[in-house]
């Protein structure tokens, strides 16, 4: 018996299969209730970006180098848009921590260190600018992996939920959807924010913890002369602008503290609750008047995950079953967490390995 | 004898004529006459230009570039101009060539923008791009905070378009053959149109300066260096356009435009930069048309460091002349003749023209800049100015 199941088929599982099959020789069958990359990973804004984070910035390069060789194959769908990021206080005494890579702009510099006209800079008491950022589409990545994953053997079974985890001896030993038992020498939980239930169904208790991410979806009265960048608000109300002209407006509470523990995700509806809708239309037209009056095209809400320590949690939970969590950012960390897990199921220790284990809340 | 009445007139409807016209207007109660030759504004040098903001280069440059960032905001607020950004990577493919790359970054002022030192086997672990061949790279700077106006015609139209509503007139079709000078200042020009009067002349006619200001009894410290632009175009589009990148010991920069084609143009590698330079009269030169020799070094380069571009076709090439200084600095405003203005860069025409022009029409406004001692004619030896 040499089958990994992986649970999920977001940019996390597909990551998963992808390195396994390219690894090992497991027998990889990923199952995700919806189809591949449709539930979290769509709801994602999929911003790229490299921060000077001495644990997370080598993971994300690890991402790159991926995603570089994904988008230099002539059949790919995936696309990158650089848009650059700036982080702005909007009150007074607000901290922006600068790194040698981010460089601290006082508001009066802006206009003349960064193209983005439509900022009021009037309305930004503080800011750090950091132009190597830019979007995926998360749903191609994913597709691509498992392109890729399917090409070298890995099976996808779509519209597929896991109603229980097989335990025999504390040991996971399956994957039960519904009637059917699917038998596996190891499951990989790669469910975003149904990992903790998936866990739970273990035994297993897993650190993680959610908010909402609302997206609302503007289309401004007239186009802008270019893609507007990735604007953090200290507030926790953020806006980017997208290919096609349209500007995502997304909202971020704040982190673990914060978070809630019992989030069903199953019970997040995709529609915006009326205050927080309010509250950030009225941030972002604060700054950039021209969205104002922008129409609300669509909009969605994706449920977050985030760990104690910022960092992510791979490796094995409990024997036979190994998680990939994130704590936020699983665009850009998922390769990364793919190799962890396929170096575990093999057998070896990755490099990253170390950073993320599971053991490190034991 | 001319009165304060004539208009001043600006020769060259570029983004450097534009710009002086725009901020001479806005800040004078003078009119303001742009002449351009061609049919249409920006048709010359500008429209060979890579049309880059970047905000690199020694404390003057870093600062006047930032003025343009200020003022180029400003202007894409009231008019639609697409602006995409880019990465700049400037590889090198030899062990020296890696040497005069850090030595750049030692040179940039840290008022610009942050910059990076990357080993070959770092670019595409930090730069998305994935059309770059990193085997043979020695070392890359890698730049950041960079992007580029999509077309040449829509910036100077808008620059022109703010000149328009503080009074400025634009004739284009108009070829200004000499300057008049009567009694040592410089009164007027003389067109295929006819004599125009003037109060004051501005000479920012890129590589048709140095023979206009010759004739008027005034040379200039700027030279032109000889560059053939490419344009390719692949069967299909990239995932992501390659960024703007350049080969230190070739010479040839590529960039990716969002519409799938590669500019790619080529200027002889050299340290002194003006020493390698000569004054070309533009007209005649392109005549030469794009040397065999330097479309292959450009298939050599894409090659080593953009191998999808083997593929492509030449879909245009020709030939344009930026200018070099002997400093790298802009050469702006009073000559020796009085009356007559110069508006010269060490190429980056489109990142200096906003703050040329403010310094063009400062001194026509008898304001002072701070600007002087770092862009005027008289801080080489052997050229003086009127002042």
């Amino acid at each position: 018996m040499n089958r990994i199941v992986v649970v999920g088929a977001g940019i996390a599982g597909t990551s998963a299969a992808y390195h396994l099959t390219e690894q090992t020789d497991a027998e990889v069958l990923v199952v995700d209730r919806g189809d591949i990359g449709s539930e979290t990973t769509a709801r994602s804004t999929a911003v790229f970006r490299q921060m000077g984070d001495p644990v997370l910035d080598p993971m994300k390069r690890y991402a790159l180098e991926t995603y570089n060789e994904f988008l230099g194959d002539p059949r790919t769908d995936v696309e990158f848009h650089l848009i650059g990021r700036l982080e702005a206080a909007t009150a007074d005494g607000s901290d922006i921590e600068a790194t040698e890579s981010v460089r601290s702009l006082d508001p009066n510099e802006l206009g003349s260190a960064v193209v983005f006209p439509e900022l009021d800079t009037d309305a930004i008491t503080g800011a750090v600018y950091q132009p190597n950022a830019g979007i995926f589409d998360p749903v191609a990545l994913a597709e691509e992996f498992a392109a890729r994953a399917r090409e070298r053997g890995a099976a996808f079974r779509t519209g597929a939920a896991v109603t229980d985890v097989s335990v025999e001896r504390k040991r996971v030993t399956g994957v039960e959807l519904g009637d059917e038992t699917v038998e596996a020498s190891h499951v990989v939980a790669a469910a975003g924010p149904w990992n903790r239930e998936l866990a739970a169904m273990a035994g297993a208790d897993l650190p993680q913890r959610h908010t909402l991410a609302p997206i609302l979806r503007l289309e401004p009265d007239e186009a802008f002369t270019h893609t507007l960048p990735n604007l953090k608000l200290d507030s926790g109300n953020y806006l980017l602008g997208q290919p096609d002209g349209t500007v995502l407006v997304g909202h971020s509470p704040g982190g673990y503290a914060d978070a809630g523990t019992e989030y069903d995700p199953d019970e997040v509806s995709d529609t915006v609750p009326d205050g927080l809708r309010a509250e950030m239309l009225e941030a972002v037209g604060t700054v950039v008047p021209a969205l104002a009056d922008a129409e609300v095209i669509e909009e969605w809400v994706g449920v977050r995950s985030l760990t104690p320590d910022g960092l992510p949690v791979v490796g094995e939970l409990r024997e036979g079953l190994s998680v990939m969590a994130f704590n936020s950012e699983g665009i850009q960390l998922a390769p990364a967490a793919g190799r962890v897990v396929t170096a575990e199921v093999a057998g070896r220790e990755d490099e990253f390995a170390g950073d993320v284990s599971p053991s490190r809340f034991a | 004898m001319v009165g304060m009445d004539d208009p001043i007139v600006v020769v060259g409807g570029g983004i450097l004529g534009a710009s002086v016209a725009c901020r001479t207007a806005e800040r004078t109660d003078r009119s303001v006459v742009v002449l351009e030759r061609a049919d249409a504004l920006g048709a010359g040098t500008t429209a060979a230009s890579s049309l880059g903001l970047r905000q690199y280069g020694n404390e003057v440059q870093v600062r006047m570039k930032r003025e343009g960032k200020r003022f180029y905001n400003d202007l894409l607020e009231a008019y639609f101009v697409p602006y995409d950004a880019t990465d700049v990577v400037l590889c090198a493919t030899t062990d020296d060539g890696r040497e005069s790359l850090a030595g750049m970054r030692e040179a940039e002022h840290p008022s610009g923008s942050p910059s990076e030192m990357l080993d070959g086997d770092d670019v595409r672990a930090v730069v998305t791009a994935p059309a770059v061949r990193t085997e043979d790279v020695t070392g890359a700077l890698y730049r950041a905070n960079a992007g580029f106006f999509r077309d040449s015609g829509a910036v100077v139209e808008a620059v022109a378009s703010r000149a328009r509503a503080a009074g400025t007139t634009f004739e284009t079709g108009v070829d200004v053959e000499r300057i008049v000078v009567e009694d040592g200042r410089a009164v007027g020009v003389e067109t295929t149109d006819g004599v125009r009067n003037a109060s004051a002349v501005v000479a920012a006619a890129g590589p048709w300066n140095d023979a206009l200001c010759r004739r008027a009894g005034v040379e200039l410290p700027v030279r032109q260096q000889r560059m053939c632009v490419f344009d390719f175009e692949r069967g299909r589009p990239f995932s992501r356009p390659p960024p703007k990148l350049r080969h230190v010991e070739t010479g040839v920069t590529f960039r990716g435009r969002p519409d799938g084609r590669v500019l790619a143009y080529h200027s002889a590698p050299a340290d002194d930069k003006y020493a390698a330079s000569e004054q070309f009269d533009p007209d005649v030169d392109a005549a030469v048309g794009v040397l065999e020799e330097v479309q292959e070094t450009v298939r050599e380069s894409a090659e080593v460091l953009l191998p999808a571009l083997a593929d492509a076709s030449l879909v245009s090439e020709r030939v344009a002349y930026p200018s070099r200084t002997p400093d790298g600095n802009p050469v702006v405003g009073w000559t020796e003749v009085p009356g007559l203005l110069v508006a010269a860069t060490h190429s980056r025409g489109v990142q200096y023209a906003p703050a040329i022009g403010d310094i063009v029409a400062r001194q026509l406004a008898g304001d002072p800049t701070d600007y002087y001692p770092d862009v005027s004619i008289s801080r080489f030896d052997g050229f003086g100015d009127s002042v």
